[in-house]
């Protein structure tokens, strides 16, 4: 649910990194967090088990400066990928704006990117949301990896809607800014509220 | 039709400008946020490098992992809602659920070094309490001027129709090489 915030000018703005355990989701914002100047990023909360797997969800705020007058605020999460945390993915999804998908591309993950990918189907018609009106974006990630499955195969297999779909190695920074600048482009084009 | 929700910091701004802080819950650090973590408004004292959003985050995560919790206790023993403690005798977090009639709204409160957390806690929950009633009453007013006036400005334009590359772009300046 974006906040359009009249007195202050600003708006606010939540994406979701969404997608199967160690997919990259995390890897995701760490690099945007890494890349991003210190006046418009706040800290990255990440509440992780001990191996560093993600327990909960992590959050980095993100200021992006101004547009036509508004500033823009986009708060980042991701959810954590394993299949016993459905109940946590289902509150990071509350009043969620905008969706990045990020599939493994690795081929013997397929089976997890499209029961993620049901999982987020069904979590975002549970909470009223229509994953066709959505703003969302599908990143292929690990694409350096020599396993890695056709983009062919990944968009016939997950992008039945044919969104947005970028390639991205996340851990060397590919894909990832060109990601998020679409998925926010989407958002802030999907913003309801007209002027006063 | 009127999204009464993006009116909500300007009651936020007016209440806490009118209403007078109690001088011990104005020594810690409390935060009005909404359901999503955005915050409306704060007062923060905490003395480490975390901004208001990421408190903001936090305070809304623990509220709603706690609701979802709460979920699986019989409903018939709660008579009055709920509020969240994580304290010791003399520090800790409190949060207490503002009603509305158009928006959840949290007031998180982080405190120390104090003798009669009790007495806060109470002071948090008559702030909550002033505060939805203030809003109720404003909202009230607001509809009434409406139907006087029948100017109901549209709310359902969209507010950025379209956005160019470049505006993107600009947007997008701060990623260091």
């Amino acid at each position: 649910m974006s906040f359009v915030n009249y007195v202050n000018k600003e708006v606010n703005c939540k994406i979701v990194y969404y997608g199967p355990g160690l997919g990259g989701k995390t890897t995701n914002i760490q690099y945007v967090y890494q890349k991003t100047s210190g006046d418009s990023k706040g800290n990255i909360i990440s509440l992780n088990t001990e191996n560093e797997r993600t327990l909960f969800f992590d959050f980095l705020p993100l200021d992006l400066g101004e547009i036509r007058g508004f500033k823009t605020r986009f708060h980042l999460y991701t959810v954590p990928g394993q299949v016993f945390y459905e109940a946590s993915r289902k509150l990071i999804l509350r009043g969620v704006d905008g969706v990045v998908f990020v599939a493994d591309s690795q081929v013997e993950r397929m089976e997890a990117n499209l029961e993620s990918l049901k999982s987020l189907e069904k979590n975002l018609v549970d909470q009223g949301y229509d994953i066709t009106k959505i703003p969302m974006v599908m990143q292929w990630n690990k694409r350096d990896l020599p396993n890695a499955t056709s983009v062919k195969d990944l968009h016939d297999a997950l992008n039945k809607w044919g969104i947005p779909e970028f390639e991205a190695v996340a851990m060397k920074g590919t894909g990832v800014f060109d990601t998020l600048k679409m998925i926010s482009k989407l958002v802030l084009m999907n913003l309801k509220g007209g002027l006063e | 039709m009127i999204n009464n929700s993006s009116k909500i910091p300007r009651y936020v701004q007016a209440f806490f400008e009118s209403c007078e802080i109690d001088e011990k819950i104005n020594r810690f650090s409390f935060f009005m946020i909404r359901s999503d973590g955005v915050v409306l408004y704060h007062n923060n004292n905490l003395a480490n490098s975390l901004s208001k959003s990421s408190i903001g985050a936090l305070l809304s995560g623990v509220w709603q992992a706690s609701k979802a919790l709460s979920e699986f206790i019989p409903k018939e023993e709660a008579k009055e809602g709920y509020r969240l403690s994580f304290d010791t005798s003399s520090q800790g977090i409190y949060i207490v659920p503002i009603s509305t009639e158009i928006d959840e709204l949290y007031l998180g409160l982080i405190y120390h070094d104090e003798v009669n957390p009790g007495f806060i806690k109470n002071k948090m929950r008559e702030m909550a309490s002033s505060f939805a009633e203030f809003l109720n009453q404003e909202l009230k007013d607001h509809k009434a001027k409406q139907e006087l006036t029948n100017s109901v400005f549209d709310k359902n334009d969209y507010l950025f129709a379209d956005i160019s590359d470049a505006e993107m772009d600009r947007l997008f300046a701060f990623i260091k090489n």
